[in-house]
């Protein structure tokens, strides 16, 4: 008897602990094997300076199987890249296809589906001064490329979320619309 | 002193006289023009480099009628480049703002122009406001389960007191002798407990439901909800790696250069101050100064705490389930369009996994490996679901 009751109590105390704030995480039964030892993405890696595992690479440096660009982010560079910078990709139907989406998830927000400036945000009375692509007629292939590089004005860079074979995909695309 | 102080009159009157036939003339003109037009031409066209009252990439226009004519701003509309070189007012303004050249508005009309100047003299106060936003309808907004997710077992109390209440009547019964029904009772007792037990062991590292608190208060529900923002525009390289991504600040800097402050629903206990000052976190960390409009300081990342985390011995690709099985987010991730805060959705177990790999079907038609490289698979295996092709595989995860 006397003995059941001590399993009892010990499991009051066992169970009050159910109660948890879901702020913070909940207890792990390995620890050790949960953790991971390497560096995680966007973790600490207290041997650099800032702690931080993801570094921005050294100024100059090249990725692997990427090209750098090699237009400036000024007036100049981009009146260049509108006369010089050509495709490397042949328009066919998977581009468009694949520029489709890309420009729907990175660029319709603010150009909107149909390229005419009016996105969600614009219409949401969030973001102004959007143009239609049709009231730019001056714009090339090499020009989109370049303002999606570095953007332009209020437009911000989107060379981080586009790969460069992505930005191509959607520069066709943007013609396409254009030319609507 | 009289003759001066009628000197004074005389030339008051006429200067008074002078004024008002002049402001008449002037409202003359601009009633021709309509700002409510003006300020709708101003907002598609001009707000991308300029405001009225702030320097933004081009100079502020409140009131540039009073400093430039007609023919100029029609001029510098229609063709900037060629104006900035004839006129040298325009080529001080263009070397004075970085030379950073103004875009062309050729398919703006003399009209046109005449109505944006009508708005840059009366501004916004002068146009009778028409309520432009409407209220938002997201669908499923409102779901009480995703609203505000209390602690699920936040009512803890009346565990221990069942246990308590098992022991006082096992001890009743023991103490009267009726030996049967304490036994009785206590073998309930014992698996009642037991169940809870149970129960507490199996959630222990399964966080679904962990809401943490993070640096900045941003909502998830203001930016892929109200505003349609999709999943990817941010978290952009989910479609290549493993990791979802956590966006660097200039991605946050792509909209909030221009959006400086919150004009959405304030929700909870904070109010528009607070958004703002969320907001001014974002500039503190790009490095960028408001009212310079440059970025002007080395900037800090943001600390954010991460919600989602597999074990270490768990091996989980983003690209996989997104790119290839073409998966929503949502699938595993939850309705995060209507959280405010991000909180865990998916126990993100191994039965959870597991689950999924046995039911879901490998679209086999429009992938290019099956298509392409494994045609004969594709054929064998219609109707295949994740786990037939080696999803339960122990070393598919764990390796
Ligand atoms: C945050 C809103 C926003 C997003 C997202 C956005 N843009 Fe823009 N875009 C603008 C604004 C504002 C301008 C006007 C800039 C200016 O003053 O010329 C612009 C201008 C442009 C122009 C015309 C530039 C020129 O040479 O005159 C092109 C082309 C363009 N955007 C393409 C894109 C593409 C492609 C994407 C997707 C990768 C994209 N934009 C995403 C806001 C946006």
């Amino acid at each position: 008897m006397y003995r059941l009751v001590v399993l009892l109590i010990a499991s009051i105390v066992l169970l009050s602990a159910c109660s948890r704030d879901r702020s913070k995480p909940n207890i792990q039964y390995t620890p050790d094997m949960y953790v991971s030892i390497p560096y995680e993405p966007y973790g600490l890696n207290t041997v650099m300076n800032d702690s931080m595992a993801a570094q921005t690479p050294p100024a100059g440096s090249i990725a692997r199987g990427k090209m750098p660009y090699r237009y400036d982010n000024n007036n100049d560079g981009y009146e260049s890249a509108k006369e010089n910078l050509q495709s490397p990709l042949e328009t066919n139907a998977e581009n468009l296809a694949n520029g489709k989406k890309m420009f729907n998830i990175y660029c319709a927000i603010c150009h909107g589906e149909q390229g005419d400036g009016k996105g969600k945000l614009v219409e949401n009375g969030k973001f102004f001064g959007v143009p239609a692509f049709k009231d730019r007629p001056y714009i090339t292939d090499g020009s989109i490329y370049h303002v999606i590089y570095y953007g332009r004005n209020m437009m911000g860079s989107h060379a981080s979320q586009l790969t460069e074979k992505e930005r191509w995909q959607v520069v066709q695309y943007v013609q396409k619309l254009k030319n609507k | 002193m009289n003759i001066v102080q009628k000197r004074n009159l005389v030339s008051n009157l006429l200067a008074f006289v002078f004024t008002t036939l002049f402001f008449l003339t002037f409202s003359l003109q601009a009633q021709e023009a309509d700002p409510a037009k003006g300020k709708e031409l101003f907002m598609t066209n001009c707000t991308a480099c300029h405001q009225l009252d702030a320097k933004l990439i081009g100079p502020p226009l409140k009131n540039v009628a009073e400093r430039r004519s007609e023919e100029w701003i029609l001029s510098m509309v229609n063709n900037p480049t060629e104006w900035v070189q004839k006129n040298p007012e325009a080529k001080k303004l263009f070397e004075e703002y970085n030379k950073t050249p103004m875009t062309p508005f050729p398919q703006l009309t003399k009209e046109d122009v005449q109505n944006i100047i009508a708005y840059t003299s009366v501004g916004d106060e002068g146009i009778a406001v028409e309520a432009v936003a409407t209220p938002l309808v997201v669908p499923g907004a409102g779901n009480p389960i995703y609203q505000d997710l209390k602690p699920q077992n936040s009512n803890w109390w009346w565990q221990p007191l069942v246990v308590l209440i098992f022991i006082a009547v096992v001890y009743f019964l023991a103490k009267k002798k009726q030996n049967f029904a304490a036994i009785f009772f206590a073998i309930i007792g014992v698996f009642t407990v037991a169940y809870f037990l149970f129960a507490y062991l199996l959630q222990i590292g399964v966080d679904t439901g962990y809401k943490p608190i993070q640096p900045i208060e941003f909502s998830h529900k203001v930016h892929a909800g109200d505003n349609g923002i999709d999943c990817e525009y941010c978290h952009s390289s989910a479609k290549h790696s493993k990791t979802s991504g956590i966006p660097s600040t200039n991605v946050c800097m792509n909209c909030h250069k221009f959006i400086k402050e919150y004009k959405g629903e304030v929700y909870g206990d904070y109010d528009k101050e607070f958004f703002d000052a969320e907001i001014a976190k974002v500039y503190e960390s790009a490095g960028w100064d408001v009212s310079k409009f440059a970025y002007t300081s080395e900037g800090k990342p943001i600390e954010w705490t991460r919600v989602h985390s597999l074990p270490d011995f768990v091996f989980y690709n983003h690209s996989q389930h997104v790119n290839v099985a073409g998966l929503e987010c949502q699938t595993c991730h939850g309705p995060v369009e209507e959280m405010h805060r991000v909180e865990q959705f998916s126990p993100l177990t191994m039965d959870w996994c597991i689950s999924c790999h046995r039911d879901t079907e490998v679209n086999m038609d429009d992938n290019g490996y099956y298509r392409g490289t494994y045609e004969a698979l594709q054929k064998a295996h219609k109707g295949a679901t994740v786990a037939d092709m080696g999803g339960l595989e122990c070393g598919k995860c764990h390796y």
